[in-house]
Order: structure tokens, then sequence, then C-alpha cells
């Protein structure tokens, strides 16, 4: 026994634990603290600063300090930064490596504050899917505010491509093709010569003589040439009618040619001045970029923040084999008498830091884990006789238990928050600015399985437009809006954004939609019918020699028709003489 | 680590037991194959330190062994995920995955799981194949070696110096 045992082995492998604790409790604080940074980083795929931490033992906790996340988008820009971050832990769970904390507090919670250094971070992996590229898509209120000054009907003609012009150019070469083709097959048709041949023939039958035998004989060549005739006469006829077809089909494709000035002449009045719908929705063309920036907002940071609401599914697909981290393997779950979540705040008390002043409120429930806890993330957000905003308030749920049938919804109210040069139009030639008001919002949304269901309504009072000061304006779109909104002092508006998240669209109404139609519209029909019949012309001067050239090769093929004819004349003609024989 | 092969090329050439020799590969074997910082290694650290296991060897053999893991990773995690998701064990890792232990282990990673239970499957085979390799070097190859050119150019290296110069504190317990 002594030969295989060393005894003083246990004092060495005493004071080997002995070290690793000391260095455990001399560096913990720095490890916690890069973790947080490393973790973190890899998370939100931008910086994450962290300016210390303090592990205590008895009783279990952690405390942060100067925590940064850069906005991924905007690297010079913390998308949230705190002050100060209290935790306890529970120690228990943490030896089965689940990090539970009961409580959080969160002091100085701020959002969007500037940065001294870019928090930019190489990526490794591909970001995930955010808005920025559907943005690129047409955006539900793609639309350029009219401006009929600048409209150039020529210049607008000599940037777009008209239909008319590519339908010719179609047409004009399947003429040619069909002109070449028949030119071929006409050599192919019995001709003159070949209706010549016939009548040597029946010469030749006609000069025959020899008895009873010779005239049957001649009898019989009659009947042969009659029916060689005649099948010449078939193929004629044959090839007239397809001939005709063709002709007939390339006639209708004329009519639509000559037809197609008139959907490009529509086309463009609706691309470059207002339609109907647009004349009587013009607030969707002041409200809808700002309600389609927020909606985009929202969208790119639920597709980030979504893995971390279920991250039990994506740890479910991991063990079947779908993804495996190379060196960190796959961890695999087993059956719990009381399932507890790998990770799980239960609550927090955050005071968040806006402009207006300090926000109160808490959120329960965070965890990738909702289908252990059964419980939906939750939270509720408030602050009365903020500076500009008599009461604010935000609560929501996002409830990812059955990540199939997720439902998260947002609620937002806001009362009488004073506006002051809120800029409702940034385009140069309808700048529209609210100088000052009051305005209440209610916001209720609902995203059910990916589809969004959201309503916003607006209500402004005690509102100042910043009127317009030119007078050249006056006799303008844009200064009729502006004269018209001048007159206004209170307005609602109301959003509907509904759809998927990758398609929605945003029905947009306002009471100011009947003022804006009826100070504009006379001016705008009035200078509408102007640019039209200046479009009109440059269409028609543009397109109407490429049509006569068409219709002219349409003509020609009328040179096959008579040859095809001719020949078939001269064939009747002689199967005619033949019968009389 | 020329110091370490020189250390452990004494103790091959000493009159250490085999069994130290080939149970201090055996121990580190588990230690490099496995996670480093993974809670069973402290047992590895404790058995290596108390039995009379080489320690050169366990050094050089953690180093060697570690260097094999990283490119055995996929087989690992496919022993791991086919042991911990085999539906005849599933009774006993639920039974365990309710201790701390286990799970503070982290038993339940394919790659901890399936480097452990690769080397201690191994560990007795290893055990036998070291002790037998030792021993036969020792009969044959050792008087070989020393009469060939090869080691009269190794006696005048830089290495052979360090190699004298070397305490003899192996599995004899000296």
């Amino acid at each position: 026994m002594k030969k295989w045992l060393r005894w003083q082995g246990f004092g060495i492998f005493g004071v080997i634990i002995i070290l690793i604790s000391l260095f455990w409790f001399v560096f913990i604080d720095l490890i916690v603290a890069n973790m947080i940074e490393k973790y973190g980083t890899e998370i939100v795929e931008a910086k994450v600063d962290l300016e210390s931490a303090d592990l205590s033992l008895f009783p279990m906790g952690l405390a942060l300090k100067g925590l940064q996340v850069t906005n991924p988008d905007e690297p010079m820009t913390n998308a949230v930064q705190i002050d100060q971050m209290a935790m306890s832990l529970e120690a228990g769970h943490l030896l089965k490596r689940k990090v539970i904390i009961d409580d959080m507090t969160l002091e100085g919670l701020r959002f969007n504050t500037p940065r001294k250094t870019s928090g930019a971070v190489v990526l490794k992996k591909t970001r995930m899917k955010t808005v920025e590229d559907s943005e690129k898509k047409d955006s539900p209120f793609a639309f350029t505010l009219p401006n009929f000054d600048n409209l150039d009907a020529k210049e607008i003609l000599e940037n777009e491509n008209l239909e008319t012009l590519t339908l010719v150019k179609e047409l004009e070469t399947e003429i040619q093709a069909t002109k070449d083709n028949w030119q071929v097959q006409l050599q192919g048709l019995p001709d003159e010569k070949k209706f010549q041949e016939y009548k040597t023939r029946l010469e030749n039958l006609k000069g025959k003589s020899g008895g009873v035998m010779g005239i049957l004989g001649a009898a019989s060549d009659v009947q042969n040439l009659h029916k060689d005739v005649k099948k010449d006469l078939e193929a004629l006829k044959n090839g007239r009618n397809l001939f005709e077809q063709k002709r007939a089909f390339l006639k209708n494709r004329l009519d639509q040619v000559t037809s197609a000035p008139a959907r490009d002449f529509n086309r463009l009045k609706n691309k470059y001045t207002l339609s109907p719908q647009g004349l009587s929705n013009l607030s969707r063309l002041f409200f809808g970029p700002q309600i389609a920036n927020y909606i985009n907002k929202a969208i790119t940071w639920y597709y980030r923040v979504k893995p971390y609401l279920e991250g039990g599914a994506e740890k479910g697909k991991e063990e079947a084999g779908a993804k495996k981290i190379r060196g960190r393997g796959v961890d695999v779950r087993f059956a719990e008498d009381e399932p507890v979540p790998d990770f799980l705040i239960r609550r927090i008390k955050a005071a968040v830091l806006i402009k207006a002043g300090d926000l109160q409120g808490t959120m329960e429930n965070i965890t990738p884990d909702q289908d252990i806890t059964g419980l939906p993330l939750t939270f509720a957000f408030s602050g009365e006789k903020l500076k500009g905003v008599r009461a604010l308030s935000i609560n929501g749920i996002l409830d990812h238990i059955s990540p199939e049938s997720s439902k998260d919804t947002i609620n937002l109210m806001l009362t009488e928050y004073s506006v002051a040069d809120l800029s409702l139009s940034k385009d140069s030639t309808l700048p529209i600015t609210v100088k000052s008001g009051l305005a209440d919002l209610k916001l209720n949304s609902v995203l059910a399985s990916g589809n969004i269901s959201a309503t916003l309504v607006g209500f402004m009072k005690a509102v100042q437009f910043a009127g317009s000061d030119s007078q050249d304006k006056k006799m303008s779109f844009s200064g009729a809006v502006q004269d018209a909104l001048a007159g206004v002092s209170r307005f609602s508006m109301q959003a509907n954004a509904f759809g998927t998240l990758d398609n929605y669209d945003v029905k947009l109404t306002s009471d100011l939609d009947g003022v804006l139609k009826n100070a504009a519209a006379g001016i705008i029909k009035k200078q509408s019918k102007h640019f039209e019949k200046e479009l009109n012309g440059a269409i028609q001067a543009k397109v109407n020699g490429p049509i006569d050239r068409l219709q002219n090769g349409l003509l020609d093929l009328g040179s096959i028709d008579k040859e095809l004819t001719q020949r078939l004349n001269i064939g009747n003609d002689l199967l005619g003489g033949l019968k009389i024989f | 680590m020329l110091k370490m092969l020189a250390k452990f090329l004494k103790v091959l050439n000493s009159d250490a037991e085999p069994g130290q020799i080939s149970l201090a590969l055996c121990l580190a074997m588990i230690a490099g194959l496995t996670p480093l910082f993974s809670f069973h290694n402290l047992i590895v650290l404790l058995l290596v330190l108390v039995l009379r296991a080489n320690l050169s060897a366990f050094i050089l053999g953690w180093v060697v062994f570690s260097g094999l893991a990283y490119p055995m990773d996929h087989l690992f995690n496919g022993f791991g995920l086919a042991l911990l998701q085999a539906e005849a064990l599933r009774g006993l890792w639920t039974s365990l995955y309710k201790l701390s232990l286990f799970r503070l282990a982290h038993f339940n990673n394919s790659i901890v799981m399936g480097s452990l239970a690769f080397s201690l499957i191994a560990f007795i085979p290893f055990f036998f194949l070291a002790n037998f390799i030792v021993k036969r070097y020792r009969e044959h190859v050792l008087a070989w070696i020393q009469k060939s050119r090869i080691m009269q150019v190794f006696k005048a290296s830089k290495l052979y110096t360090i190699y004298q110069n070397i305490p003899g504190w192996g599995g004899s317990g000296s």
C-alpha cells in the first residue's frame, strides 16, 4: 500500500486548492467584468463596456457599475447605458450552472447616449435580420411631393422607358420575321410557272389520238392532271389561311401598340402628380415616413431581442444536432422535478432617465426559457408631471411561452406632450413644421405569430404651424398647403399598421385631409392640366413615328397576300378549264 | 520542453515501476482529453499527487493529450451526444441530472461526457499497453539504443547534458 501512496500529496493538493481560492478571491471581479464584456459584445454585435463588477458571497450578489451597450447601427451611440446595477443571486442554483436573479435594481438607465469612442466590432457571424434590407424595398410611403414648377415632360421622357416603344420594337421584329418567313414559304408553294407546266401538259393531251385505247389513256392523264392541280390549289389555300391568321394576329398586336401611349401617359401622370387617392390622403405624406421609420426601428429591435426570448427553443434545435459550437459542445437537458431556466431574472426595478425626467417601472420574468417558467415577460413604466409631458406610461407583455404562437403586446399612452418645432415634412418642396402644440398619443400594438396589428391614435391641440413667408409660394401647391395649415388649431389622426413583419402596410387617416384637399385641389388641378397636356404632346411626338413605321410594315405584308391570291386565281382558272375538257 | 522530455527519458530508463509511469500517462489522458477547467480534473489532480504516479510522465502526457483533444472534439461531441441521448440511459441521466454535483461537473455537456467516457473506457487497456511498452523498451530497446550510433551522437548533445543533470525524482520516490 505504502508503495502506491504518497501521503504528502494530500498536503500539496490542499495548498493548490488554497492558491486557487486566493486567486479566485483576488481576481474574480475582473474575471466577471471581462466575461460580461466578452459575451455581451458577442450577443449585441457591438462593444459592451463595464466600469467594474463586484461579486459578493455572503449574501450572494453582484453589483455592476457603468455598463454601456453600443447601438450596433450607430457605433458612436450607446443603445443603453446603466449607471448602477445590483442583483441578488441564488447560490444553490449557481451550483447547477443556473443563474437565477430574484431582484435586480437598475439606476440611471438611459437610452441613446453618446460614446467617447466607437463601439463598432468586426462581425464574425452573419448579422441578424433587420429591416434595413426591407427598407430598401418600396416603402409603403414611397412618394415624391409634386413640384409642378420643375416638371419638364421632355426631360421626364428622356429618363423613363415607354411601354409603347418597347412594344413597337417587339412588333417590328415580328413583322420582319413574318415577312422573311413568307418569302421563303412562297418559293415552296405552286407558282405561275408550275401552273404553266400544267397548261402545257393539258395542251399535249389535247393533241393525242390513237383509237379507243388512246382516248382511254388520255382520260386517265386528264384525271391525274386534275388531281395534281387540285392538290396544289389546296396547298395554296392552306398557305393563304395561315398567312391571314398571322396577319390578323399582327393586326391585333398593332391595336395594342396604338393604345399603349395612353397607358404610358396615365402611368407617368400618376407618378409625377398627385392621384385622386393621394389628394384625398395628404396627411399620409406628412406622417407616413415618420411612422414607417418608427415601425422599422421597432422591427429591427424585435429581431434582435427575439432570439433571447426563445433561447430554449433554439437549444432544442441544437440538441437535435442542427448546430454544434466547436470546443463547447451541446448541453443536453433532462426532465427535472421542478424545472428552472438556465437564466432568469424574476424582477427588475428600474429608474429610466429620459430627457423629460425619470420614469419608474418594473420588468418581470426575463428569461430565454419562458416555456419552462410558463410566464411571459412583462414590463410597465410610467412617469407623471415630466418636463413637457403631463403623463407617460408604457407597458407590455412579451409572451413567447410557445414560440409558434408567440404574442407581444405593447401599449403606450402619452398625455399633453408639448411639441415644439416638430418637422412633419422635411421635403424641400413642402417643408411643414409644427411650431408648437400639445399632443395626446395612444398606441396599442399586438404582434401575434409574426402578424402586426397596431393602432396609433393622436390628437393635437393648441397647434401652430410655421407659416409660409414667400409670396411666390402662395400660388404653388406648397403655399396652398401651408396657408391651409395656418388656420388649423387642432387635428387628430389615426394610423393602423397591419400585415407581416416583412410586408406590412399602414392606413393613415386624419381630419387634416379634408382641409388640405380643399386648399390644394384647385391649384393641383390647374397645374396638373398644363403638365398633362405637355406630357401627352411629348409622348405622341416620341411614339408617332415608330407607330407609323409599324403600320407601313404591316401594309407591306399585303404584297404577299396579293401574290398568294394571284396564284390561286391562275390555279382556279386552270381547274375550270380541266372541267370543260 | 527539452527538460521535460529529458526527465521523461530518465524516468523511462530508471528503475521506476512501469505501473507508476503507466498510471501517470492514463491520468494524463483524462486530464488532457477532457476540458481543463472541469470539476473531475480536480479529482485527477488529487490522484496524481496522492498515488505514486510519475509526475514527469503525467505532465508530458497531459501536454500530448491536450494537443490531441482539439482535433478529436467532433468525435467526443458525437460520442457524448450518443450517450446522453441513448434511450437506455435516459433514466440514469435524468436521476443524475437532479444532483448538483452532476450539473456542476457539467456532465450533461456532450464534449465533457464524450471525452470523459472515452478516457475512462480507454484507461485500463491503455494502462496495460503502456506497461507493456515500458517493459519491452527496457528489455530490448534500451540496450540496443545505448550502443547505437545515434545514441553516441545524442550523448554528445545539449539534451544529454540536461538529462544527466536532472536528479532522479521519478516513481521510485527517490
